[in-house]
């Protein structure tokens, strides 16, 4: 902001320096009094149009929030709610030998969870694990409808474990 | 029977604790919270800052401690007086060949005049010449100028170090002193403001002030077309800025200090009174106790905020005396230049002294919260009721 206000008033300085020049060389006569008009309008344009560019970028901010909506906090519910979601997801990836998972919020309550492993788990457990992380994130006892796929490729490590 | 142990008991409690309560005295209290508390952070940035002026001598915490318990004076100030002699002599000096320069010019500028008076009609060469003259003036003035404000920046950033390491200093004394609540509600509006403060001022009203002057040189410059009202706009607006962060500075310490002061005296004058009467035989040696600590930190805090004010009146002391050097000799100049009749030289240097004088202001300002920042904050917690 001050850097702005530094510029326009540099333009203004170099615009009368330039118009104190023109003054200086101009013959006396009707030419300097129409010149001294000229350089006095170009000077109030220059110091007028930020003013006014500001107050239309004012004017269009405030369209902008409009169009998001006021009041309602709905926009903000949803997107704490995503978070949340994306935080117990994070939690449940933490789960030992669970390669991916995908948390998604149904009607009533219900959240779907797919699940890929690398090994099988014992479901019941990984269910009330996936249940307590929705719980610590979203502060709710949820309900879940979850899936368990095993992921084709065979961890390496398990590979090396069996061989060694 | 049982009736007998807990007299036996109580008797030698008594016996037992009251010789370690009344043993300590102030001093051993002192230094242990002394040792307790580190204050060597502190010390050594004062030290760093005071570095610039090897004359002046700052006491270290403990030291000023020691002082104000044993009567003392801790701080000599003919040494600062001395020193701020010295430096005066040296400003005068430097600024006065400035000065010297600038007297030199004007009277080239007037001769130049007459001659050309004489020379042609018209008066343009005149003019051309006193263009000429006063733009090797405004350079020179601008320079100066420039070393002002780079003073006057170091000087806040200076200052904001050291707030940054007295506050939580002070503040960790100010718990140990009783006043909990005062200590929890200070310390985030402290930082806050002292913060808000020195960025405003060294991102706001300096820059406007400097924009303003510049402005105004120009137009002694080149008066056909002159932007006098816009530099007084800018001007108006940093001054006004940083008049209402003073008021919303000293409405918002006023505030929290006795909001905090009210709560810490309820607060200790209810642990006094529940160790008086709940705690049966000894609870009177207790809160005896709880007050000898209390009153040794205090004595501490007040020793850190010692130390505070004096290295904030040191600091702001030498520049602050140059800038009203700069603002005097700039002065005494426009006086001087006046009576040769080159209008442009004498209105140049008269916006010189005016812009040391709104650059004096604003530093002496800005000192002035900080300075008061950390009175308030001490007689704040000195009030609390023991």
């Amino acid at each position: 902001m001050v850097a702005m206000i530094g510029h326009w008033v540099r333009s203004l300085i170099i615009i009368v320096l330039l118009g104190n020049l023109a003054d200086f060389i101009l013959p006396k006569g009707d030419l300097k009094k129409y010149a001294g008009l000229i350089i006095g309008l170009v000077l109030l344009l220059a110091m007028v149009s930020p003013v006014w560019s500001i107050i239309h970028q004012l004017g269009k901010s405030r369209s902008s929030s409009a169009w998001l909506g006021v009041g309602t906090g709905q926009n903000l519910s949803v997107l704490v709610h995503s978070e949340q979601i994306d935080q117990a997801e994070a939690m449940v990836l933490s789960y030992k030998n669970v390669e991916s998972c995908a948390i998604h919020a149904g009607p009533g309550g219900w959240y779907s969870a797919v699940v890929t492993v690398t090994a099988p788990v014992v479901k019941t457990t990984l269910s009330q694990y996936i249940k307590d992380a929705l719980a610590i994130t979203t502060g709710q006892t949820p309900r879940i409808q979850l899936s368990v796929r095993t992921s084709e490729k065979i961890q390496p490590s398990a590979v090396h474990r069996i061989h060694s | 029977m049982r009736r007998l142990w807990i007299w036996i008991a109580a008797v030698a409690m008594v016996w037992g604790f009251s010789p370690v309560v009344h043993a300590q005295t102030v001093d051993a209290l002192v230094s242990k919270q002394a040792q307790s508390v580190n204050t060597q952070a502190l010390d050594r940035q004062v030290s760093q800052l005071v570095n610039p002026y090897p004359q002046v001598h700052i006491p270290t915490v403990s030291q000023i401690a020691s002082d104000l318990l044993h009567r003392k004076n801790p701080f000599s100030l003919t040494e600062l007086v001395s020193a701020l002699t010295q430096a005066i002599a040296g400003d005068l000096e430097t600024e006065g060949r400035v000065l010297g320069v600038i007297f030199l010019l004007s009277v080239l500028a007037a001769i130049l005049s007459r001659l050309t008076e004489s020379i042609d009609g018209s008066g343009r060469i005149a003019e051309v010449s006193q263009m000429v003259v006063v733009s090797a003036l405004i350079l020179i003035a601008l320079h100066s100028f420039g070393l002002a404000l780079a003073m006057v920046n170091q000087l806040l950033t200076d200052v904001v170090h050291l707030m940054e390491s007295l506050i939580p200093l002070l503040v960790v004394l100010m718990a140990g002193s009783g006043a909990v609540a005062s200590a929890g509600i200070f310390h985030p509006v402290m930082m806050l403001t002292v913060n808000l403060v020195a960025m405003m001022t060294r991102s706001w009203v300096l820059p406007l002030v400097l924009l303003a002057t510049i402005i105004d040189l120009v137009g002694h410059w080149m008066p056909n077309f002159s932007l006098k009202n816009l530099a007084l706009l800018l001007r108006q607006t940093g001054l006004t800025l940083l008049g209402g962060l003073m008021t919303l500075f000293l409405g918002v310490m006023a505030v929290e200090g006795s909001a905090g002061s009210v709560a810490d005296g309820v607060t200790l004058r209810t642990g006094k009174f529940l160790a008086n009467t709940f705690v049966p035989v000894v609870g009177k040696a207790f809160s005896d106790a709880m007050e000898a600590v209390l009153g040794s930190s205090m004595l501490l805090k007040n020793a850190v905020s010692v130390v505070g004010a004096l290295t904030i009146i040191v600091l702001v002391a030498f520049p602050i005396l140059k800038l009203f050097v700069m603002m005097l000799l700039y002065r005494l100049g426009a006086a001087a230049t006046e009576p040769l009749g080159v209008s442009g030289v004498h209105r140049t240097l008269e916006t010189m002294a005016t812009a040391m004088g709104w650059l004096l202001a604003i530093t002496g300002s800005v000192a002035l919260m900080f300075f008061l920042m950390i009175t308030v904050v001490v007689t704040v917690s000195n009030g609390v009721g023991l």
